[in-house]
């Protein structure tokens, strides 16, 4: 390594360095069952890429055709929006987390 | 940026940052046993684990199996404290060992330790701290699962007839049957795994699921053709449905997105009628309950984030 960055933990192994993929946290928003939410990540343009994962709180997915949110992320803007699915009956509360390197 | 701090990979990607915080190992959650055990076709645990913290953790899987399909199955939560379950492919308990992230909480550390990186924001916090153990990524992959999670494909659901076989129940299930594992339906993935070890983990919920069925139905008459002997009418009605939730395998170079079969639904029902005032009838279950069928739900692209719990165990 000619250049850049690295971080030795107390036993002298490297484990963090400019060839590691950081994992940046840019937020979490909770979207409500049937209800559209959006959320803006500050600082989106210090991102190269956005990632986001989805999972429903508190289901119990086994007697129900449960549906979560679809994302859509808008990188030029840094806007997140999740969009509700089904119908009342169906339609979950969904978090979203968004991370991004 | 007119100050603060910005380190960039060799890709150009932010590393540390004192805008952004980075995710910090914040423990591994504690496993306090098994809630459902599912035998049938290729099986599976649901194992449960509890964590306390005040911020969304990100949840990681080191598979206790390489062979076998995991995912984070649901996030119960109560104010700081969180409830996972976590479903695992297999008949044999082998529960995986969680590790959970978050971003940087608070102006202070646990760790003793006197050296080391720290960034803050511009209000004092941190947003990175190599004492906290920040999360290093190996890798991000998009992967979905096969539409159809029954190996045997998306079933047939034409009634097929099981013949009779008066009120014993079970013996009508075996018509009824479908190649109904799912350890071969799976999307596969590559990922650069260039420094693997059987420490790699990752983190993934499980959004999809689906469910798929088989219908059955017989009827026949004695007598009916007989005009010296009683009518007597046959039936059978029967239902089997596989419920699934989407999981994933990580092998030493591939994530394989696919499903774990985790609930089966089913119903019979036998009637013999005849012309005289009786009618005998019995259930094997009082009612079929899939929730739906035929169909994978929330099927969508989800981002796969692999990386070496060497650095927090």
């Amino acid at each position: 390594m000619a250049y850049g960055f690295k971080i030795r933990n107390s036993a002298g192994s490297v484990f963090y360095d400019t060839s590691t993929i950081g994992g940046n946290f840019l937020g979490t928003f909770t979207a409500n069952a049937s209800s559209n939410a959006s959320f803006t990540i500050p600082h989106a343009n210090l991102i190269t890429t956005i990632y986001t994962q989805i999972f429903m709180i508190n289901d119990l997915p086994t007697d129900q055709e449960a549906l979560a949110h679809t994302i859509s992320v808008n990188s030029g803007t840094g806007v997140v929006t999740a969009t509700a699915q089904g119908n009342s009956s169906q339609s979950q509360t969904t978090q979203v987390v968004i991370f991004g390197k | 940026m007119a100050f603060g701090v910005q380190v960039k990979n060799t890709s150009g990607d932010l590393i540390v940052s004192s805008d952004i915080k980075t995710y910090h190992y914040v423990g591994t959650p504690t496993y306090t046993g098994v809630q459902v055990r599912y035998d049938n076709y290729t099986g599976s645990r649901v194992y449960r684990y509890t964590l306390t913290n005040s911020e969304t953790p990100l949840i990681f899987i080191k598979p206790a199996d390489a062979s076998k399909f995991y995912a984070v199955l649901t996030h119960f939560k109560s104010g700081n404290n969180w409830t996972y379950d976590v479903i695992g492919s297999g008949t044999t308990d082998q529960p995986p060992t969680l590790y959970a992230f978050s971003a940087l909480q608070t102006t202070s550390t646990s760790s003793s330790e006197t050296y080391g990186v720290m960034v803050k924001d511009s209000s004092g916090n941190r947003t990175f701290d190599s004492r906290d153990l920040p999360l290093a990524v190996v890798d991000i992959v998009s992967a979905i699962p096969p539409e159809h999670a029954p190996d045997g494909g998306i079933t047939n659901t034409s009634n097929v007839d099981p013949g009779w076989n008066e009120c014993t129940i079970s013996s009508y299930r075996s018509a009824m049957e479908w190649d109904f594992t799912s350890e071969d339906s799976h999307n596969d993935y590559s990922y650069s795994n260039s420094g693997h070890n059987s420490n790699y983990m990752f983190a993934a919920p499980s959004i999809a699921q689906a469910a798929y069925q088989r219908n059955a139905y017989h009827y026949h008459c004695d007598g009916c053709s007989n005009w010296s002997q009683a009518d007597q009418h046959h039936y059978f009605w029967g239902n089997l449905g596989v419920f699934y939730r989407q999981a994933y395998k990580l092998t030493s170079t591939q994530v394989q997105a696919g499903w774990c079969s985790m609930k089966e639904y089913w119903y019979g029902k036998a009637q013999k009628t005849s012309w005289a005032p009786w009618t005998s009838e019995c259930d094997g279950s009082q009612a079929f309950g899939i929730p739906f069928s035929q169909k994978s739900i929330n099927r969508v692209s989800n981002s796969v984030i692999i990386a070496d719990a060497t650095n927090y165990v």
